[in-house]
């Protein structure tokens, strides 16, 4: 399957990369956490994905670039998560998100076997399977919504936990646009306030992660800062806004889509295996 | 009794959720890419038997239950209550009533041993032996060759069950019946 990716992007004039797994800049996601090394000189973090270094190189050098890599999430571990797992990574400068998803669903029909991709908003798929209208609704309905599954949430929670529930059921292939801006994370905001960022769910799993990436270095501030305040109320470590990400988006990216791929997921539902650890050759309870 | 963290949520872990004791019959870590981690869970309600399923965001916690199986022998029924004695020696007692007792009311004779779930003491619920042996007081005699009923009848057993049996079965004789089913499993042998 690693073979038919590569001929899939070599084909497309993607060029394969190598960036590295350690770095002195981590991801700021609110609901990500890196394993953090202190090494007796700056601290370094395992990256939660090559994102931030794919990103230096195509402001260094816009084309399209591919990676096969490891990533590390501490704490994430369960049937369809290992703190160590292997990520697909694509850049494509000039591509919009759309054609990311297209791309994205194109892969699968090769990696796996061809089938319907049914496309829906992700204001659509929350009218259908909750009633809630989330762009027009107010924070109480939204709120009252998700208790039904939740019992303590805030806005942000709700939208997360209301979305997983709903993807969770969802049959066959199915790509989800269109995010509220909560859920942006590194998407670029449309000009309807909705984030650029799709999502490719498998038979209810999480495949691929897509979107138009934002490139305003101020942005990615703001968005950084307002993640520290969420990583303070959960426990999670501060991450400082200054990175080297923040330096290459000054000197400039052109505008670019990108995607992120769960490869152990996408080789469980080729194999019809039910858990990640089946997959795996070693698993975090083997390891 | 302590809480307990979404991280140690396991199956067959007893926490109290919404008033009630409930013990955990599946859970699993669930977390979106960009979003937050939550821990779905299936919990049975251990007084209705009903199952739900809730998702709490990582780091939620519930207060644990204590609750606790163990084995009783019923003593009898005093018209308002049936008792029952631990076996463990203990000679402690439990009243337990109709209500709670359920579908084990039809299966249990006297010195019958049952597995009783107490929840702070409190008896919650009651589980029959899963096979008991009770004598036909009353059945109509067997018509041979009648198989319009699919070649069974009605009997009613010594402590008012009411189950379907193959037509040769008389009165007075000794069944053995598997109480998960209400079904007839045999003669008694012996």
């Amino acid at each position: 399957m690693l073979k038919a990716v590569r001929e899939f992007f070599d084909a497309r004039g993607y060029l394969e990369v190598q960036t590295p797994s350690l770095s002195k800049d981590t991801a700021s996601d609110a609901f990500l956490d890196s394993y953090a090394f202190d090494s007796g000189e700056a601290r370094r973090y395992l990256q939660t994905s090559p994102e931030f270094h794919m990103k230096r190189l195509l402001a260094h050098a816009p084309r399209p670039v591919y990676q096969i890599c490891h990533a590390f999430r501490r704490g994430e571990t369960g049937r369809l998560h290992n703190s160590e797992f292997t990520m697909l990574e694509w850049y494509a400068p000039g591509a919009s998100s759309a054609d990311m998803a297209e791309l994205t669903a194109l892969l699968v029909d090769v990696l796996l076997k061809p089938d319907e991709v049914r496309r829906t908003s992700f204001q659509a798929l929350m009218r259908e399977v909750h009633g809630i209208d989330v762009d027009h609704c107010d924070e109480a309905a939204l709120l009252s919504a998700a208790r039904a599954v939740a019992a303590q949430a805030d806005q942000t929670t709700a939208l997360d936990c209301l979305y997983e529930q709903a993807v969770s059921d969802l049959p066959g292939r199915v790509l989800v646009h269109g995010f509220p801006a909560p859920l942006a994370s590194l998407a670029a905001i449309r000009c309807d306030g909705i984030a650029d960022r799709f999502e490719l769910i498998i038979d209810g799993i999480e495949i691929a992660n897509g979107c138009q990436e934002m490139t305003d270095a101020d942005e990615l501030r703001r968005r950084t800062e307002r993640n520290n305040e969420i990583r303070r109320v959960s426990d999670l470590p501060h991450i400082k806004c200054d990175t080297r990400l923040d330096a290459a988006l000054r000197s400039g990216l052109v505008p670019t889509s990108g995607v992120a791929l769960g490869f152990d997921r996408l080789l469980m539902l080729k194999l019809g295996k039910r858990a990640i650890s089946e997959v795996l050759t070693f698993s975090d309870e083997t390891a | 009794m302590p809480n307990i963290s979404t991280n140690e949520f396991r199956p067959g872990v007893r926490v109290l959720l919404d008033g009630d004791p409930c013990v955990m019959v599946d859970t699993e870590f669930v977390k979106p890419g960009k979003g937050q981690a939550f821990t779905r869970v299936r919990l049975k309600n251990l007084i209705t038997s009903r199952t739900w399923e809730r998702t709490f965001k990582s780091g939620e916690s519930l207060p644990t239950a204590d609750v606790m199986e163990v084995e009783m022998q019923y003593l009898y029924f005093d018209g308002d209550a049936y008792h029952f004695m631990l076996s463990d020696g203990s000679y402690e007692q439990v009243e337990v009533d109709a209500k709670t007792l359920g579908e084990a009311k039809q299966w249990i004779r006297e010195e019958d041993m049952c597995q009783v779930v107490l929840w702070d003491g409190r008896p919650i619920s009651i589980t029959p032996p899963i096979f008991v042996e009770l004598e036909v007081t009353q059945t109509d005699p067997g018509v041979r060759g009648d198989t319009a009923t699919g070649g069974s009848k009605v009997a009613i057993m010594s402590t008012g069950a009411s189950i379907r049996v193959p037509l040769f079965i008389e009165e007075g004789e000794v069944l053995r019946i598997d109480t998960r089913t209400g079904e007839y499993v045999g003669r008694a042998k012996g």
